[in-house]
C-alpha cells in the first residue's frame, strides 16, 4: 500500500511540483525584476539633471545606449528582422556588422520613444513567462496620458534579454511588434534591391541620425 | 488475520482506492489545464516568431502598390506642408482641454454610427452601453463635450464600425489601399468608413440633409475634427519616417498587425 502511494505521490510530484522546483534550480530572477530596474535606469538618465540640454544629448544618448547592451538581445533581435534564409546565408562577420548597425537603429528607436515623455515612470502590469521566453507587460505614464509597453524576452546566460518591443497606444488600441515591422520592411528592400541595398540604406540612414543627434 | 487486513483485502477498500486514484487523477489532470490555459492568455507567449511573422507579410494584397506609393506620398506632402502647420498654430491657440472637449464632442455625434453597428454586429450587450453612453454624454455632458460616461459612470468608449460590420457578415479585405488625407485601409474597411461618415452621419443634421447645398459647412466640419485630431500627435509621424528604411512598407506593416489582432479576437 505504501508503494502505491508512494507512486501517487511521485506521479503528483512530477506532473504539479516538478518544473517549479527545476525552475528555481537556475536562480534566475524573475523576468520583471531584470526588465524594470533597467527601465528605471534608462529613465533617470533622462531626467537627470546634470544630463540636461541639447548639448548634453550625446553624453544622455551614450549612458542609455550603455544601459541597452545589459538587456537588450541585439543578435536575436537581428536574427529574427532578416528573413531566415537570409541570416543563414550571412558569415559571421557580415552577422556582427548587420548587427551592429540594426543595434543603432533600434537604440535610436527606443531612445526616440522614451524621450517623447516628460517626466515618466513605468509601472509593472503582468507578466508570463515558460522556461525559456517571457511577455512582460509595461505602462509608461507621465501625468497627461499612459502607453502599453510590452517587452518580449529570452533567457540567456546572463538574464531575460529584450527581443522584441510592442507598443500599444491605449488598452483598446491594437498590438504593433517593433521587431515585425522592421521585418516587413527589410524584407521588402531585400526582395527589390538584394541584401546589399538593405546593408547600403542601413548605413546610410544610421549615419543621418548619428549627424543630427 | 486482524481486522485492519481485513479491510485492506475487502471489496470496500478496492472500491475506495480505485475512487481515490481516479478523484487525484482527474484533480491532477484539471489542474494541469488551468495551468495551461492560464498560459494561452498571453497570445505573445506562443513563439514562434519566424513563421508568425511570415504569414503576417501576406495578410492583406496590396496590387495597387504604385497607386498607393503615390497616394502615400501626396499625404506626405500634404501633412509636412499643409496639415502639420494648421495643426501646430491650432494647437498653440486652443488649450489642451478645450481641444479635448472638441475631440468627446465629435466622438460624441458619431456614437449613432456605432450604436447601429454593434448591434448589426450582434453585439447588443456593447451596442446598449454605447447607447448608455450616448445619453450620459448628450445631457450630463453639455452635448458631448465632455465625457461624463467614462470618467464619472465608469462606462470606456466600445468601438463599433461598418468595415467591422462587413467582416462579420464575411465580406472580403479586398486590397490594400492608401486614401488620401486619411491614409491606411482597405476596400473593404474604407466603403465601410465612408458609408458610416456620410450615409449615417448625423453631421447632416446641421446642414439640413443636404449635402451639395451645405458643403462648406461639412467640409469645415470634416477638417476641424481632423486637425483637432492631429493636434494631439503632432511629431509622431516624423518620428517614424525617420527611424524606418521604407515608411510606406512600415505603415503598411502596423495597419496588418492591427489587421490580424482584430481578425483573431
Amino acid at each position: 500500500m505504501r508503494i502505491l502511494y508512494f507512486f501517487m505521490g511521485l506521479l503528483i510530484f512530477c506532473t504539479v511540483g516538478a518544473p517549479d522546483v527545476i525552475a528555481q534550480k537556475k536562480q534566475y530572477p524573475e523576468p520583471k525584476e531584470q526588465l524594470l530596474p533597467f527601465v528605471d535606469r534608462v529613465l533617470e538618465v533622462l531626467v537627470d539633471k546634470e544630463l540636461q540640454g541639447a548639448e548634453k544629448k550625446i553624453e544622455r544618448r551614450q549612458k542609455i545606449m550603455d544601459l541597452a547592451q545589459e538587456r537588450f538581445d541585439f543578435v536575436e533581435f537581428s536574427r529574427l528582422v532578416l528573413p531566415d534564409d537570409q541570416w543563414k546565408a550571412l558569415s559571421g562577420g557580415e552577422r556582427d556588422h548587420f548587427v551592429s548597425l540594426f543595434k543603432k537603429l533600434l537604440e535610436f528607436a527606443y531612445i526616440n520613444k522614451l524621450e517623447g515623455y516628460g517626466d515618466q515612470k513605468v509601472v509593472f502590469v503582468k507578466q508570463r513567462f515558460n522556461k525559456t521566453r517571457a511577455v512582460v507587460h509595461t505602462k509608461l505614464i507621465d501625468e497627461k496620458s499612459e502607453e502599453q509597453v510590452i517587452y518580449l524576452m529570452i533567457l540567456r546566460d546572463n538574464g531575460w534579454m529584450i527581443f522584441d518591443i510592442v507598443l500599444q497606444g491605449t488598452k483598446d488600441e491594437k498590438k504593433v511588434s517593433i521587431l515585425k515591422n522592421y521585418r516587413a520592411q527589410f524584407k521588402e528592400i531585400i526582395a527589390n534591391e538584394q541584401y546589399s541595398g538593405l546593408l547600403k540604406q542601413l548605413e546610410e540612414r544610421v549615419a543621418d541620425l548619428e549627424k543630427k543627434s | 488475520m486482524n481486522k485492519k487486513t481485513k479491510y485492506f483485502g475487502s471489496i470496500q477498500y478496492m472500491r475506495f482506492s480505485i475512487g481515490s486514484t481516479v478523484l487525484i487523477l482527474i484533480l491532477v489532470i484539471a489542474g494541469l489545464s488551468v495551468a495551461r490555459a492560464e498560459n494561452d492568455l498571453d497570445e505573445l507567449l506562443d513563439f514562434n516568431y519566424e513563421e508568425e511573422a511570415e504569414s503576417q507579410d501576406v495578410v492583406v494584397a496590396d496590387p495597387l502598390e504604385a497607386v498607393n506609393r503615390g497616394i502615400f506620398i501626396f499625404n506626405d506632402k500634404a501633412y509636412i506642408w499643409v496639415i502639420d502647420p494648421v495643426a501646430s498654430t491650432y494647437k498653440d491657440v486652443v488649450a489642451e482641454d478645450i481641444r479635448g472637449c472638441i475631440s468627446s464632442f465629435f466622438y460624441n455625434l458619431e456614437e449613432p454610427i456605432r450604436i447601429f453597428n454593434a448591434a448589426l454586429q450582434g453585439r447588443m450587450s456593447d451596442s446598449a452601453r454605447i447607447l448608455s453612453r450616448f445619453v450620459l454624454n448628450s445631457i450630463l455632458g453639455v452635448y458631448g463635450f465632455a465625457d461624463v460616461a467614462t470618467t464619472e459612470f465608469n462606462i470606456p468608449p466600445v468601438k463599433a464600425t461598418l468595415g467591422e460590420t462587413f467582416a462579420r457578415w464575411g465580406v472580403g479585405d479586398g486590397c490594400y489601399l492608401v486614401i488620401p488625407f486619411m491614409g491606411s485601409s482597405t476596400v473593404r474597411d474604407f466603403t465601410g468608413d465612408v458609408i458610416d461618415s456620410f450615409g449615417t452621419s448625423p453631421y447632416w443634421y446641421w446642414t439640413d440633409y443636404k449635402f451639395a447645398n451645405d458643403w462648406p459647412a461639412m467640409m469645415s466640419l470634416y477638417s476641424t475634427r481632423q486637425i483637432n485630431r492631429v493636434s494631439f500627435r503632432l511629431g509622431e509621424y516624423e518620428d517614424i519616417k525617420e527611424l524606418t528604411l521604407d515608411p510606406y512598407i512600415a505603415f503598411r506593416n502596423v495597419y496588418y498587425q492591427k489587421r490580424a489582432e482584430s481578425d483573431s479576437n
